[in-house]
């Protein structure tokens, strides 16, 4: 049998490609195989059942991305303020049941509900009246802003939470 | 007509007829001699028109100034003046909300009781129980005798009945069943002066001032004027100033403010120190500040006014610190070349501490003080007196004139504050070398202030001493006396006392109850050791070491008030109400209230408590520093916590928490993102904010469980210094932007599962 040099060439030269395409890709499995998955980092807390998905809302809204109450919401809020019923350690007492209490926390500007007996929803709608009394519509009680929080008694109560009044459903 | 009458009637006629003008005369006569036959108070009084920060009064006397300066005493400000003949601006911004407060800490609400405040002045107190109107009373005139107490409150009811412009002339006072509303003006009409010491026990009293008597406060609110100037030197002065060796002279421009709550301070301080301390021990001349404020005979008796004024640039300088927050940040100069130097401190007044800032009634600027282009910002808050004012944020342009020569000019603002020395000499333990608190007369050393009343048995019962002076080794049979078996008893108990492994044990605390710092004192036990067997008389030996050993306790005893001279809390720890713990010895209430009292309260023998002067308001927070490490107590807070943890109160240890206060406080730390912080807490508590919080189930199994409004690691067991939730919420707050500071911008937030997408989805995005 007569190999020429012609043949080795050609035959061994598609050989050794061939080779060296399969071990690229092998190598490349590889390494992709290697690297680590990317996986989201575990925080170190666990937060109480009662805290409901925010689906990123904040709480708090800064100050400088508020929408700006319409003036007689602004009077009505700046009326509630004045009239307070007292000051504790900086936050104005507002009105307070005991069911839920109203206050005023004047660095974040914002008005806090805390219930203090369930049910919950009732006395949420309860505290909400109060803002309505004095003639605030329901977007703008989430604008002033009010914002619920939760002080049950009952350690295991363990019932989801919506700190946002009602006038804030679509607002993100 | 009878004779008599007919010539009296002809004389009028022809007095009348001849001399017309005296019957002007007569008729002016009749219709103002009443006016005459009037007291002057009483021709004062008018109808209450407050006026809060108005009509304040400037006296230079009372002036304390207060020097800002680089930490070493250098010139706050440096600037170039390049031209002979042209003048240099330099800005220079104040933020007045925060000046009263900083200089005006909040002791007087606590020392006095809370009787400015309206709710205290209209309360109910007939249903009181004797625990709660002893609380009402608050402590002065809990402490006080009513021959101490009513000279005062007639002397603040006259004041205030004939200054109708004080902030507090309209204020409303009701009578024991919180019923018949008046104002002092309304009372002292209806009743006339107040006499209760020939008065009281009569119908009048009982129906009359007596109803009202027990709200009717010892002081009363003065306004007081303050100056800020500018001292100046050129460079190749500097150092002689700093060197105390030269006083420098000031610019032209002085800016007037106007501090509220001053004089009340300073005179309730006077007179608990009047109350608490012995005569010899009591202040300098201080204590009659009511009394005297309006008797021209003993005004000059009311403290000097502070000598050598130079000198007092501070020493491990706090309030330069807490200034720096006041006036904004270094001024804008023009046409600057800043410097900075690095001398030793000189300066030997001690000042208050910081922790001590917080929210205090203020005055915004006064009216005829912006010139030029001057500005202010107007903030609008409950502690604003004058509200209608807008000009509490304010930019100065000081200049240096340009008849002043070129140069490198060194600038120290200084603050001249009223008052405040008088407090701090009614207030700090005294030593002789520390002239210029208070007295023109240097301070007399042990001479305490008020804060010594917290531990009057040190003073009164100094236990140690009457050991050592009534057990004499050297009799026959020594251990027949009982003072000598006690020393020997009390030298066996101390020595069990190591504070590094338990502070708390009854060794420790007896060592403490004696004011002596706790350490590792074993000389007691060392020495008996050292004796060996076979002694002749082992127990008169024993004797000797147990006296030796508590001869060098009782040298090492602390008086009251006294602390370490240059240690960090040395001022903090003088100063009655700016103590966070009362040091070595017991704080007040335990000396003062009756033991039911103190389980009512929740009062023990433990650090901090109800010692520390609460501010009657969410404070600003103290300087951004590592706030300090207090122990926990059993206290509830008014039952505003469950305590269901291992270490019951680590979050809330002076009841101080409130959501305002953290915010203030997390703004001050981090300006931009304070709100993220709040949110984090606030959903971490489960929408609520949670001082005291533990979960023991932490994500992390060796973290010691989930701590505070972070929820982060109990001490020692977290992943960095930061890592640790089991504290005072300050320092809570604090570890938290400590912590989220040093992630890498992929990790930023994500610590907490409040961050994760699911809340609010912030995890790694700086």
């Amino acid at each position: 049998m007569i190999i020429s040099l012609n043949t080795i060439k050609t035959k061994y030269l598609k050989i050794g490609i061939l080779l060296l395409i399969f071990s690229g890709i092998m190598a490349a499995i590889i390494i992709i195989k290697s690297k680590p998955q990317f996986s989201p980092v575990q925080p170190k807390t666990n937060l109480p059942q009662v805290v409901e998905d925010l689906n990123g809302k904040q709480i708090l809204t800064p100050k400088n991305q508020r929408n700006k109450l319409p003036d007689t919401a602004e009077n009505i809020k700046q009326e509630m303020i004045k009239n307070n019923n007292g000051e504790n350690k900086g936050v104005l007492i507002l009105y307070n049941t005991p069911s839920y209490k109203i206050e005023y926390i004047p660095t974040p500007d914002i008005f806090l509900v805390t219930i203090l007996k369930t049910p919950i929803d009732q006395n949420k709608l309860a505290a909400e009246d109060w803002f309505k009394e004095f003639g605030l519509a329901e977007n703008e009680i989430c604008n002033l802003p009010v914002r619920f929080s939760l002080a049950i008694d009952a350690p295991d109560y363990s019932e989801q939470f919506d700190p946002f009044p009602t006038g804030c459903v679509n607002n993100p | 007509m009878s004779l008599l009458p007919r010539r009296l009637l002809q004389s009028a006629k022809s007095f009348i007829v001849n001399r017309p003008s005296s019957i002007v005369f007569v008729l002016v006569f009749l219709f103002t001699i009443h006016y005459s036959l009037l007291t002057s108070a009483v021709k004062a009084a008018e109808q209450p028109n407050p006026q809060p920060c108005q009509n304040a009064k400037f006296d230079e006397d009372k002036l304390t100034d207060n020097w800002l300066t680089q930490d070493d005493g250098a010139p706050y400000i440096t600037v170039t003046k390049p031209f002979d003949d042209q003048p240099v601006l330099f800005s220079f911004d104040v933020d007045f909300s925060k000046l009263s407060a900083l200089f005006g800490p909040a002791n007087s609400n606590y020392l006095e009781g809370n009787f400015q405040n309206k709710d205290h002045k209209a309360a109910n107190i007939s249903q009181l129980n004797a625990v709660n109107i002893s609380k009402f009373h608050g402590v002065t005139q809990k402490a006080a005798p009513k021959a101490m107490l009513d000279p005062l409150k007639v002397e603040t009811v006259e004041y205030i009945y004939g200054k109708n412009t004080l902030a507090e002339s309209a204020d409303i006072y009701t009578d024991f069943n919180g019923r018949n509303s008046k104002t002092i003006y309304d009372l002292r009409n209806t009743f006339g002066k107040p006499d209760p010491e020939t008065q009281r026990g009569t119908d009048e009293w009982e129906n009359g001032w007596g109803k009202y008597w027990d709200k009717i406060p010892t002081t009363y609110s003065e306004f007081y004027e303050g100056r800020i100037i500018f001292k100046y030197a050129l460079e190749a002065d500097f150092q002689r100033i700093i060197n105390g060796e030269n006083c420098p002279p000031q610019l032209p421009r002085e800016i007037t403010f106007v501090m509220p709550e001053f004089f009340r301070t300073t005179a309730v301080t006077g007179q608990l120190n009047q109350i608490i301390v012995p005569n010899a021990a009591q202040s300098d001349h201080s204590n009659d500040l009511v009394l005297a404020q309006n008797n021209p005979a003993t005004r000059l008796g009311v403290l000097g006014k502070i000598i050598s004024i130079c000198s007092k640039f501070l020493k491990e300088n706090p309030i330069s610190n807490a200034l720096e927050k006041v006036i904004g940040g270094l001024p804008k100069i023009f046409n600057p070349i800043s410097n900075v130097y690095a001398e030793e401190p000189q300066g030997c007044i001690k000042i208050l501490g910081p922790g001590k800032e917080g929210q205090d009634p203020y005055c915004a600027l006064p009216a005829g003080q912006l010139q030029g282009n001057d500005d202010c910002v107007n903030q609008i808050d409950e502690f604003k007196q004058d509200t209608a004012n807008e000009n509490v944020v304010c930019t100065f342009y000081i200049e240096i004139p340009a008849s002043f020569p070129a140069g490198t000019y060194g600038i120290w603002p200084v603050f001249r504050i009223p008052l405040i020395s008088e407090t701090w000499n009614n207030a700090l333990f005294s030593d002789d070398a520390e002239p210029g608190i208070g007295s023109s007369n240097f301070q007399v050393t042990n001479r305490p202030g008020v804060y010594s009343w917290s531990t009057p048995r040190v003073i009164f019962e100094n236990k140690l001493e009457r050991l050592l002076s009534s057990c004499d080794p050297n009799v026959t049979d020594p251990l027949n006396d009982p003072s000598c078996t006690e020393l020997i008893n009390l030298a066996n108990r101390l020595i069990n006392c190591n504070p590094e492994e338990d502070p708390n044990s009854s060794s420790c605390l007896e060592l403490d109850g004696l004011g002596i710092p706790l350490g590792e004192y074993d000389g007691f036990k060392n020495c008996v050791e050292q004796l060996g067997g076979g002694l002749q008389n082992w127990e008169r030996q024993i004797l000797g070491c147990a006296y030796t050993y508590i001869k060098t306790l009782s040298d090492l005893k602390k008086e009251p008030g006294e602390s370490d001279q240059n240690s960090s809390n040395d001022a903090r720890e003088r100063f009655v109400g700016g103590v966070k713990c009362a040091g070595p010895h017991q704080n007040k209430n335990v000396n003062f209230l009756p033991k039911a009292a103190q389980e009512e309260f929740g009062i023990t023998n433990e650090c901090p408590l109800t010692a520390v002067s609460q501010l009657p308001n969410a404070g600003s927070g103290p300087p951004v520093g590592s706030p300090g490490d207090f122990p926990p107590t059993n206290d509830n807070c008014d039952g505003t916590y469950a305590l269901d943890n291992p270490k019951r109160n680590f979050g809330d240890p002076f009841c101080d928490f409130s959501p305002e206060a953290l915010a203030q406080y997390l703004q001050s730390l981090d300006p931009q993102k304070w709100e993220t912080y709040y949110d984090i807490a606030f959903i971490e508590g489960g929408f609520a904010f949670r001082p005291n919080d533990y979960n023991p189930n932490s994500s992390n199994p060796n973290a010691g469980g989930a701590w505070g409004l972070y929820q982060m690691a109990q001490t020692g067991r977290g992943n960095t210094q930061y890592d640790q939730g089991d504290v005072y919420w300050q320092k809570q707050a604090y570890n938290a932007v400590q912590y989220n500071n040093q992630l890498p911008n992929n990790l930023k937030w994500c610590y907490w599962e409040a961050a994760s997408p699911r809340y609010l989805d912030i995890c790694g995005r700086p």
